[in-house]
C-alpha cells in the first residue's frame, strides 16, 4: 500500500528537481550576460580608482603606459574571476552555486537587519509571503468546496447563478485593479483598514496583539485575491459536482436513503476531490503570481515586492534569488498537491485501476 | 394482499416551454410476495424512468401526474421525505442499477458503503455492521477479507455481487434489479442471474427485473410485462406472454431472439424506432411502426384488456391478429 504512494511521490520529487533546475538554467542564460557586463563595468572603475588613489599614477611616464598598465591589472582581475571563459563554461559553476544556495552579495537592496547577502534577503521575506499565499489558498479552497457544492445542489437558483456570474465576473477581474480599487473604498474613502505594509509602525509588543495586527493589515489582500480568484473555483467546483451529481452511484446512495445532506456533502465531494486538487495544483503558480501583484499593491514586504523593488534597482543577485526561491515554493506546493492527491484518491494510492490517471 | 401496488402510475418529465415527455403512462400492477415480475422493451420506451419512480427517486423536472405506489399498504408518495428515505428506501425496496461498474461509489471501501446502508436503517454499532456486511458478502460468494477492498479492485461481476450484497443487507420486501447484468459477459451473467433467483426464493423476496434482454426476462420472471412508449402493451404470465403472445410488438420482440431448441429461422427485427414522447402519436402509439396496422390504429388509443385469463393486451384486434406470426420485409 505505501509502496504506491511512495513511487508515485517519488516520480514527483524528480519532476520537480528537474524543474527545478531547468527554471535556473534559464535564468542563469537570460541573466548572464547583463551580470558579465556589470561586473566587467565594477572592475574597471575598481582598477581606476585603485591606481588613481593609490598615488600609483606618478610612476608612469606616458599617459599611454598608464593606460596600458590598468588594461592589463583589468584583465588580470578578469582573469581571476574566471569572467574570461566562455558563459556556457562558467555557467555549470554558477549553476552549481545557485543549487547551494550560494547566492552572493546584493548590489543595492539590504535586510532589514542590515544584511546585503541576498540569501538573508530572501529567508527574512519568504515567511511573509507563505503568509499571505497560504492563508489566501486555504480560505479558497475551502470556500470553493462549499459555495460550488452547495450551487451544484440546486442547480438554476438564485444561490446557483449568483456564483457563476460572481465566478466570470471575477474572473476577469485584473487582481491589481481590484487591490486599488479595495484601497481606494476601505483605506481612503472608509478608511478602516490600511494602506499597506504588514504591521503598523511600531509594532505592538505583546504576540497577541501583533498577530491581530498582522491580520488587519492582510485583510484587504487577502480579500483581493479572494475576489479575483473565488468566484472562478467555485464554478468550476459546481459544474465538476452537477456531473457527479447524475452518476449512478449517486443515485444508489439516494436509494440507500443517504439524507441529501451527507450525499453532496460527503458522497459527491470526495469524488469532486481529486479533480479539483488537479485543478488547484494547475493554478497554484497563477495564483501565486496574483499573490505576488497584490504585494506589489499593498506594499506586503514579500517576495512580490522584492521583484519590484530588485527590478527597479536592477539589483540581478536578488531577482535572480527571488525567482529561485519562488520556483522552490511552487514546486513545493505542487508537492503538497500531489501528496494529497494520492490521500484522496485511493485509485492513485493503490497504483491500481488508474482510470482517471 | 400484494406486498407492491402500483396504481395508474403516471410521471411524465417537463421540459420548460415544450411540454411534457410521457415516460410512464398508466402503469398498473401488483406484485405478491416472492413473485417476481419482468418488464422487457427496447432502450426509450421508459423501463428505468419506471424503476426511478417506483422508488421515489425523481429528478427535479419529473412530475407524478396522477397514480399510486402503494408499498405494503403505504403510499409512498404520501410520505415525508425523511420517513420515506428511513423507513422505505433500501429497508423495503432496495435496487441493483444497470451499469455494474458505476453503481458502487468508486472511492469508498466496498464494506464502508454496506455498512452505511445498514447503520442508516437500523440501531447497531459499527463491528456489528461490519460482521454482517461480511456475511453478507459470503451470502454472495465473495471472500469477507474483501471487504477492505475498494470498487475499482473488483471485477465487474464482483462488483455486481458486492452491489446485490448491499441491496439484500436490509431485508428488503421488494427488489428492483434495473439492467443488472448488461455490462456483464454471458458467463458471469448467467451466474448472477443465478444468484438473484436463489437469493430472491431463500428470502421471499418479491423481485422486479428490468431488463431489454428477453431471454434473461424469460428465464427470471413469473410475470412479465412488454413496455412500449411508456405504457404496459401486454401483461401476463412469463408462459402467456412468451409462448402465446399476441401484442404484435411482442411478436416483433421475440422474432428477434434465436431459438436454441426450435428450428434455425432468420432473426427479424422491428423496423423504425420508439416514438418521441414529447409528441406520442395519437392513436395506438406503435401503429406507426406496425405492419398490421389499420386506420383505427392511427385514430383511436387501444386499451389495455384482458383477452385471456390474466392475460392483458392493449391492441385492438389482438384476436383477429392471434395466429398472424410477426412479418416484415427487411
Amino acid at each position: 500500500m505505501a509502496s504506491g504512494l511512495g513511487r508515485y511521490l517519488a516520480l514527483r520529487a524528480v519532476n520537480s528537481i528537474i524543474v527545478i533546475v531547468a527554471v535556473v538554467l534559464l535564468t542563469l542564460i537570460m541573466f548572464g550576460p547583463l551580470v558579465d557586463q556589470q561586473l566587467k563595468a565594477q572592475i574597471e572603475m575598481e582598477v581606476r580608482q585603485q591606481i588613481l588613489k593609490g598615488g600609483a599614477f606618478g610612476k608612469y611616464k606616458t599617459p599611454e603606459e598608464a593606460k596600458r598598465a590598468m588594461q592589463k591589472a583589468i584583465e588580470e582581475r578578469i582573469k581571476a574571476l574566471g569572467l574570461d571563459k566562455p558563459w556556457y563554461i562558467r555557467i555549470w559553476g554558477d549553476l552549481w552555486r545557485t543549487l547551494t544556495f550560494d547566492l552572493g552579495t546584493s548590489w543595492v537592496i539590504k535586510s532589514d537587519s542590515g544584511s546585503s547577502k541576498v540569501v538573508n534577503i530572501l529567508l527574512e521575506r519568504i515567511p511573509r509571503t507563505v503568509l499571505l499565499f497560504g492563508t489566501s489558498t486555504i480560505i479558497l479552497l475551502v470556500l470553493q468546496l462549499l459555495l460550488g457544492a452547495k450551487a451544484a445542489a440546486t442547480p438554476g437558483s438564485l444561490f446557483d447563478r449568483i456564483v457563476v456570474l460572481s465566478g466570470l465576473l471575477g474572473y476577469a477581474f485584473a487582481t491589481w485593479w481590484v487591490g486599488m480599487v479595495l484601497l481606494y473604498l476601505f483605506a481612503y474613502l472608509i478608511p478602516i483598514f490600511p494602506a499597506g505594509g504588514m504591521v503598523s509602525v511600531p509594532p505592538p509588543q505583546d504576540p497577541l496583539h501583533y498577530a491581530l495586527d498582522v491580520a488587519w493589515h492582510m485583510f484587504l489582500p487577502v480579500l483581493t485575491i479572494l475576489i479575483v480568484a473565488l468566484g472562478g473555483w467555485a464554478y468550476v467546483t459546481r459544474n465538476l459536482m452537477i456531473g457527479i451529481l447524475t452518476e449512478d452511484y449517486i443515485t444508489t446512495s439516494r436509494a440507500k436513503g443517504v439524507p441529501e445532506r451527507k450525499v453532496i456533502y460527503y458522497h459527491a465531494l470526495k469524488m469532486a476531490a481529486p479533480p479539483i486538487l488537479t485543478q488547484v495544483t494547475l493554478a497554484i503558480a497563477s495564483i501565486f503570481t496574483g499573490g505576488l501583484l497584490t504585494e506589489i499593491v499593498f506594499s506586503w514586504p514579500g517576495m512580490g515586492l522584492l521583484y519590484w523593488d530588485a527590478i527597479l534597482s536592477l539589483d540581478i543577485p536578488v531577482i535572480m534569488g527571488d525567482v529561485y526561491f519562488t520556483t522552490i515554493l511552487i514546486v513545493l506546493a505542487n508537492l503538497t498537491a500531489d501528496l494529497l492527491y494520492g490521500i484522496v484518491d485511493p485509485r492513485i494510492r493503490l497504483g491500481t485501476g488508474g482510470a482517471t490517471l | 394482499m400484494p406486498v407492491l401496488d402500483v396504481d395508474d402510475l403516471t410521471m411524465y418529465y417537463e421540459i420548460p416551454f415544450r411540454g411534457f415527455v410521457r415516460a410512464v403512462d398508466g402503469i398498473s400492477f401488483s406484485l405478491e410476495k416472492g413473485e417476481s415480475l419482468g418488464i422487457v422493451g427496447e432502450s426509450g420506451c421508459g423501463k428505468s424512468s419506471l424503476a426511478i419512480t417506483l422508488m421515489r427517486l425523481l429528478p427535479k423536472n419529473a412530475r407524478i401526474i396522477k397514480g399510486r405506489v402503494i408499498l405494503d399498504g403505504i403510499n409512498i408518495y404520501e410520505l415525508p421525505e425523511d420517513r420515506l428515505r428511513k423507513e422505505i428506501r433500501w429497508k423495503r425496496i432496495s435496487m441493483v442499477f444497470q451499469g455494474a461498474m458505476n453503481a458502487l461509489h468508486p472511492i469508498i471501501k466496498v464494506g464502508d458503503q454496506i455498512v452505511e446502508a445498514i447503520m442508516l436503517h437500523e440501531d447497531v454499532s459499527k463491528e456489528e455492521a461490519w460482521k454482517r456486511a461480511g456475511d453478507l458478502l459470503e451470502l454472495v460468494g465473495i471472500d469477507r477479507s474483501r471487504l477492505d477492498n475498494y470498487p475499482f479492485e473488483f471485477s465487474g461481476g464482483m462488483r455486481q455481487r458486492a452491489m446485490i450484497a448491499m441491496a439484500l443487507a436490509l431485508n428488503p420486501d421488494v427488489l428492483l434489479a434495473d439492467e443488472p447484468t448488461t455490462a456483464l459477459d454471458v458467463i458471469v451473467q448467467a451466474q448472477i442471474l443465478k444468484l438473484i433467483k436463489d437469493l430472491q426464493r431463500k428470502f421471499g423476496i418479491s423481485l422486479i427485473l428490468i431488463s431489454h434482454d428477453v431471454s434473461v426476462i424469460a428465464e427470471m420472471s413469473d410475470k412479465v410485462a412488454v413496455m412500449y412508449a411508456g405504457k404496459f402493451q401486454e401483461f401476463g404470465s412469463a408462459f402467456d406472454v412468451f409462448l402465446n403472445p399476441l401484442h404484435p410488438y411482442t411478436k416483433g420482440l421475440l422474432s428477434g431472439v434465436p431459438s436454441v431448441k426450435g428450428k434455425p429461422r432468420r432473426l427479424k427485427s422491428i423496423p423504425g424506432a420508439p416514438p418521441n414522447l414529447l409528441n406520442p402519436p395519437k392513436g395506438c402509439r406503435f401503429a406507426p411502426r406496425c405492419p398490421f396496422a389499420k386506420e383505427k390504429c392511427f385514430e383511436e388509443e387501444p386499451d389495455l384488456v384482458e383477452i385471456e385469463d390474466k392475460h392483458y393486451v392493449r391492441c385492438h384486434f389482438a384476436e383477429e391478429l392471434r395466429e398472424v406470426p410477426w412479418d416484415v420485409s427487411e
